[in-house]
């Protein structure tokens, strides 16, 4: 059943069309791939979704409602969360605090008095609990990945929007990074849609893939159908 | 279980300012008055400026709206002064909102200069309409209590301070207070996490106004005469002088400015107008050498 689905989306900036038209359709449970070359429009179809940017056309449905043109936070609050390509840490408070502040903010959290217990579970969650008391910005960069993902998952969300959360890993541990999301999926049921240039990890935990190109659908399918399509091929290497 | 030590040491404190009437002279109180009357003023800006970082020019004016609310309610209607310092606080809660509201899709610098245009049409308004505020003659206006006296008054600030500070204390240790931060750290991601940034942005506009409002009040009566020095730039600049001073976005740093700055400027006070320049170089000096202001001095030791 569709969960989460995008029709016609569009988006201008001036004269440039961003997103020209874009579908999708993610059904819970499922974890969706978003490839394409750069300046496909996979950062700013996630920022339409989230809320971030309004479409300049087109519409987005949640749960069968319509959620398009709602607030950041607003969509947050309905359950859908995202990470940041670049990470967004509140660099001047601490990673219990990064948390608390989801935390705080969801209508799903039970425990909205005592953000702090919550927190520390999410940052357990994603191998963070030695830091809570370290202040954003003395992480490094995987730490600060990790910290964005137990920041999204404190707000309870249906669905997790991945914003290429392996670049600049090495293999060990984009393995275990590959390893949480799948186990996210199992344990906490979320659905996600993930933003991956590492081929290698969406092959092995992506049910489907959306290839997007020059701000349009190109094609979808499974990631090995994906992978051999000549034209996503083309879109990659050019001519 | 966390607010214990602060709740300890604000009751010592205070308690122990009780009994500063039985050892100081007028004068002497009268420089401690000030340093309270700053206190709550640098306090409720380092709301706005430390913890949401807008840094906003109207503080001082929203003091003068509080002063000037009773001022003339209780000078031109009989008005008893704390009904009218009551209502001072609610007209600059609400000009807060409104100011607020017209700033939410500024930030930084385009703030600043909104809240400085507001601040300088009001101080306009106020010195050229004569007749209800008897521009820059000032507007007489009665005292607080029957009879005057310095530790009359030195209470009520010191009161009107423990008020003020306690407020504060508990907005910034609360829910909203970890959203403050948030907006500040970084306003898109705070939103990506549910946090309402319009709603956090004019809370936090709105009760630092009204807290102006209650300071302004308070200062107009112990003075007897509201005049447009309340809300001038000159107030504003000492305001944020000592909030910078004392410590921009830490709790006790613009108290710990106030009574700096206010005793220095008595101190230095026999070289006339020359007490501005040692205001900026000092201000100067700690802006480039300990930019977290005297609280960060201390914390390094």
């Amino acid at each position: 059943m569709a969960l989460l689905e995008g029709l016609g989306l569009s988006k201008k900036f001036g004269g440039v069309l961003a997103l020209n038209r874009v579908d999708f359709v993610l059904n819970g449970g499922e974890i969706v791939g978003l490839i394409g070359p750069n300046g496909a429009g996979k950062t700013t179809l996630f920022n339409v979704i989230a809320g971030t940017f309004k479409a300049t056309s087109g519409r987005v449905l949640f749960n069968g409602s319509d959620i398009t043109g709602h607030s950041a936070n607003r969509t947050c609050r309905q359950g859908i969360a995202r990470t940041f390509q670049v990470t967004r840490p509140f660099p001047e408070m601490t990673c219990v605090e990064n948390v608390g502040v989801s935390v705080i903010n969801s209508p799903r959290q039970s425990e909205r008095h005592n953000w702090r217990e919550p927190a520390k579970a999410a940052l357990k969650h994603v191998g963070l609990h030695a830091h809570g008391k370290t202040l954003a910005k003395g992480l490094n960069l995987i730490e600060k990945k990790r910290l964005e993902m137990a920041r999204a998952l404190a707000t309870k969300p249906k669905v997790l929007l991945l914003d290429e959360v392996l670049g600049g890993l090495n293999s060990q541990e984009i393995q275990e990074a590959v390893e949480l999301i799948q186990e996210l999926r199992k344990s906490l049921g979320l659905t996600i849609f993930w933003i991956e240039h590492v081929m290698g990890a969406i092959m092995k935990a992506a049910d489907r893939v959306i290839v997007l190109d020059q701000g349009a659908n190109l094609m979808e399918g499974t990631p090995e159908e994906v992978v051999s399509n000549p034209q996503v091929i083309k879109a990659y290497l050019g001519e | 279980m966390k607010d214990k030590p602060f709740y300890t040491i604000l009751i010592l404190i205070a308690g122990l300012f009780c009994f500063l009437p039985l050892f100081l002279d007028d004068y002497n109180l009268h420089v401690v008055i000030l340093c309270l009357f700053y206190v709550m003023m640098a306090s409720s800006w380092n709301l706005l400026a430390g913890y949401t970082g807008q840094v906003s020019f109207a503080h001082a004016a929203f003091a003068g709206i509080g002063a000037y609310t009773t001022g003339i309610l209780s000078a031109k209607l009989g008005i008893n002064p704390w009904i009218g310092v009551t209502l001072g606080i609610l007209v600059a809660g609400v000009l807060g909102l409104a100011v607020g509201v017209l700033c939410l899709r500024m930030g930084g610098i385009y703030l600043s200069l909104t809240t400085l245009g507001f601040s300088e049409i009001l101080h306009i308004i106020i010195t050229n309409e004569y007749e209800i505020t008897r521009g820059t003659m000032g507007l007489q206006v009665p005292g607080l209590v029957a009879d005057y006296t310095k530790s009359a008054y030195f209470y009520i600030f010191l009161a009107g301070a423990v008020v003020t500070l306690v407020i504060l204390y508990k907005l910034i240790h609360s829910n909203v207070g970890l959203n403050f931060r948030a907006v500040q750290n970084d306003e898109r991601a705070a939103a990506s996490l549910g946090v309402n940034v319009v709603r956090v942005r004019v809370l936090a506009f709105t009760v630092s106004s009204a807290l102006a409002g209650l300071a302004g009040g308070l200062y107009g009566h112990y003075l007897l005469l509201v005049t447009p020095e309340i809300p001038s730039l000159n107030l504003q600049f000492l305001v944020l002088s000592m909030t910078v001073i004392g410590g921009m976005g830490s709790f006790v740093g613009p108290i710990i400015g106030a009574f700096a700055l206010e005793v220095l400027s008595e101190y230095i006070r026999a070289y006339g107008e020359y007490h501005v320049l040692v205001f900026g170089l000092v201000a100067l000096l700690m802006a480039r050498f300990f930019p977290k202001g005297l609280v960060g001095i201390i914390k390094r030791r």
